[in-house]
């Protein structure tokens, strides 16, 4: 008790500075676990930004496949139209040319007989 | 008019050119120009079809094999960027981790904590010294 009287200023001396040392340890703890949230909440926004990616890439190539398909299409319906506007061409030029006509019966290895 | 006559009896593809009130010297079937220039016309037709649809089928595989493609490559650049960029985060989350479960306390931080220890102990002391004396 005599000696708590006569040193009680160094005890409260003492145990302010371990307050002290407390309070900066859980400043220090502190700032590691918002450090921690943060990197979390980062975590999150990457998965979201990938998903994204992801989500963009194939949405790009469905359209690119839709248009290549339909430009196939298109093509090989235009490729066709003009196929039997030469048809039709031909067939003009073989009845009003028999030579010519003469020639394409023989391309097919078929002989005149004379 | 022509006469186009498949031949039996030569047993080899033949045709002949015939008149009006010619006779044929061999069997077969008789069309006139118009028939013939059809039948050629539509075999000719009949090859560029078969090329035309060749050509669209092969679009469309080349085609369907880029979109598959595709697909893969939206999914690879997604895991990239998603890999590097959490391993970053890992990383860093690694080195908070390992600091706070082992922090690397020298010899430097342990004197200093214990001389800023004692100095607030003694400032302490001597703030309530100077309190008391007033």
């Amino acid at each position: 008790m005599i000696w708590l009287k006569e040193n009680w200023k160094w005890l409260l001396a003492t145990i302010g500075s371990l307050g002290l040392y407390a309070i900066v340890k859980a400043i220090i703890a502190s700032m590691r676990k918002k450090k921690l949230e943060g990197l979390e909440e980062k975590e999150d926004v990457i998965i979201d930004n990938a998903h994204d990616i992801e989500t963009d890439g194939i949405k790009d190539a469905g359209e690119a496949h839709t248009e290549s398909v339909k430009d196939a299409h298109a093509t090989a319906t235009a490729a066709i139209k003009d196929a039997e506007d030469e048809r039709e061409d031909r067939k003009d030029e073989l009845e009003e040319d028999p030579k010519k006509l003469d020639d394409a019966i023989k391309g097919f290895g078929i002989t005149e007989k004379k | 008019m022509i006469l186009f006559l498949m031949s039996l009896a030569y047993g080899e593809a033949q045709y002949e050119k015939l008149k009006t009130g010619d006779t044929a010297s061999f069997d077969g079937r008789l069309f006139n120009d118009e028939a013939v220039a059809t039948m050629i016309s539509q075999c000719e037709f009949n090859v560029n079809q078969c090329q035309i649809q060749n050509d669209l089928e092969c679009t469309v595989k080349v085609a369907d094999k880029q979109y598959e493609y595709d697909i893969l490559k939206a999914q690879y650049d997604a895991l990239d960027y998603k890999h590097e960029n959490l391993m970053e985060i890992k990383e860093e989350e690694l080195k908070v981790l390992r600091a706070q479960s082992k922090p690397q306390r020298s010899m430097w931080a342990f004197f200093g904590g214990f001389v800023i220890g004692t100095g607030t102990s003694v400032a302490t002391v001597y703030a309530i010294n100077q309190v008391m004396e007033k």
